[in-house]
């Protein structure tokens, strides 16, 4: 395994039940690479990247996160997690703390930092995703896009390698979309590895590496941008691209 | 009327602080000895889950005045037992006995209460928890706690001033709280009246106790 891969899927299968979700799943990510996955729904990407910080459990296969292979010990899971960072579709701020409590309450109660230096930290995170100027605000007081960027900063405070995101714009109106995705292009840009679930082709374009759409529980597709968008390999994934562009 | 409440002022004060003491304590530790039940009911399905339940249905089952009656008169029975653990001097006390029964009472259904709410918290906050890799106790003492009990806050409302009214059932194990003082005060003047100043006072309490409330739960305000 080369030195500089931030996650590695091999022969990765995973069932809810009887039912075959994820299909020799093949896939490897380098360290700063940004990693966009596509494909309709159902076909299984939410859950390739839940795998990654064993939301998900797998059942054959491997998958190493930083080097250290995933299996089902709380001892390993902990460590992949304190690597792996998260955002979800609906942001899933905590509705009790405001956004500076959001960031700093994991730093604080898992990484036993000071609380000082955690919301000196919080802050500084806050800044990055333009939120500063809300930080004592509840997520009740906040818009969509404003819930999801506060969502990023508390993963960031994390000091997370990896990111993963799972659609993270599809909850959002339009304008808030591009606020949330241009925080995402710094993120990029910064270097973060990331694999981003998600229909914004754009993003996709701008920032990813790579595109990888599944379909039906497969990898059908890896490719770059330019050849994924202009002259989709497989048949199954034009068919995709036409549906998307054509709606 | 009046004469029978301002002349005998000072035992309605004694009997309506009393009342407001009982319930308010009893219900509160009542909530904490609550918290771990709910937890192994809500959380756990080995013996803790068994235990829990087997605790929610005894003392939901039996009334509360048979509890007391079990308590106070029931110790007595071993009260050679009780002095040499060194527990006589709590059995023998009708205001310690009465405490107990109502909060093994309350307790029975607040952790059904909490367990409720614990429930209805969605799977997105645990994995959120899991994600952020949140201690098991971090998770629950930070997130599901105060998440579990905003929700629970209206029930529990409703629980404190059942106990209120509850605790009129400690007149009958020889403790002072209201009930008891307009008991006593009937037995010296024999004017059915003194029931009315009893119910007034706890109508007052209650209102008091709601308008407390409902200040508590304008104040969460992230719940909107």
């Amino acid at each position: 395994m080369l030195a500089d891969t931030a996650i590695k899927f091999e022969n990765m299968n995973k069932y809810f039940g009887t039912f075959h979700v994820l299909k020799d799943i093949n896939l490897d990510v380098a360290k700063g690479e940004r990693i966009v996955v596509c494909g309709p729904s159902g076909s299984g990407k939410s859950t390739l990247i839940r795998c990654v910080n064993a939301l998900e459990q797998y059942q054959s296969g491997h998958l190493y996160v930083d080097g250290i292979e995933l299996d089902e010990t709380p001892g390993t899971i902990r460590k992949v997690r304190n690597h792996v960072g998260m955002c979800f579709q609906h942001f899933n701020l905590f509705p009790h703390l405001t956004a500076l409590e959001n960031c700093t309450l994991s730093p604080i109660f898992t990484h036993k930092i000071p609380k000082a230096e955690a919301e000196k930290q919080a802050m500084d995170y806050l800044a990055k995703v333009r939120m500063e100027g809300f930080a004592h605000k509840y997520p009740s007081q906040l818009s969509g896009g404003q819930q999801q960027r506060v969502a990023i900063a508390r993963s960031l405070c994390m000091k997370p390698d990896i990111m993963l995101f799972d659609e993270p714009t599809s909850a959002l109106d339009p304008e808030s979309i591009s606020e949330v995705l241009d925080v995402m292009v710094d993120l990029a840009d910064g270097g973060m590895t990331m694999m981003c679930v998600t229909h914004e082709m754009g993003f996709a374009r701008k920032v990813a590496d790579r595109v990888v759409f599944m379909d039906a529980g497969e990898i059908v597709e890896v490719n770059d941008p330019e050849g994924f968008f202009a002259n989709p390999q497989e048949e199954r994934s034009a068919k995709f691209l036409k549906q998307i562009i054509n709606h | 009327m009046f004469e029978l409440y301002f002349g005998e002022m000072a035992r309605w004060n004694d009997g309506l602080i009393l009342t407001a003491v009982m319930s308010t304590l009893s219900v509160v530790i009542g909530f904490f000895v609550a918290l771990p039940i709910a937890l192994a009911r809500s959380k756990s399905k080995g013996i803790p889950g068994w235990l829990a339940l087997g605790y929610v249905n005894v003392f939901r089952g039996v009334p509360l005045l048979v509890l007391m009656f079990l308590i106070y008169y029931g110790s007595g029975q071993f009260s050679r037992e009780l002095r040499s653990i060194g527990l006589w001097w709590f059995f023998r006390d009708a205001y310690y006995c009465g405490l107990l029964a109502l909060v093994l009472n309350t307790a029975a259904y607040q952790a059904e209460i909490i367990r409720g709410s614990l429930d209805t918290i969605a799977t997105s906050v645990l994995e959120t928890n899991a994600a952020l890799n949140l201690t098991r106790w971090t998770s629950f003492r930070r997130v599901l706690l105060p998440i579990a009990f905003a929700k629970a806050l209206p029930p529990l409302g409703n629980e404190y001033i059942l106990m209120v009214k509850a605790t009129s059932l400690l007149a009958i194990i020889t403790v002072f709280d209201l009930m008891g003082q307009a008991r006593m005060i009937f037995s010296e003047t024999f004017d059915l009246r003194v029931y009315y100043i009893a119910a007034a006072h706890y109508l007052v309490l209650v209102l008091l106790i709601e308008w407390v409330l409902r200040r508590v739960e304008a104040r969460i305000k992230w719940m909107a």
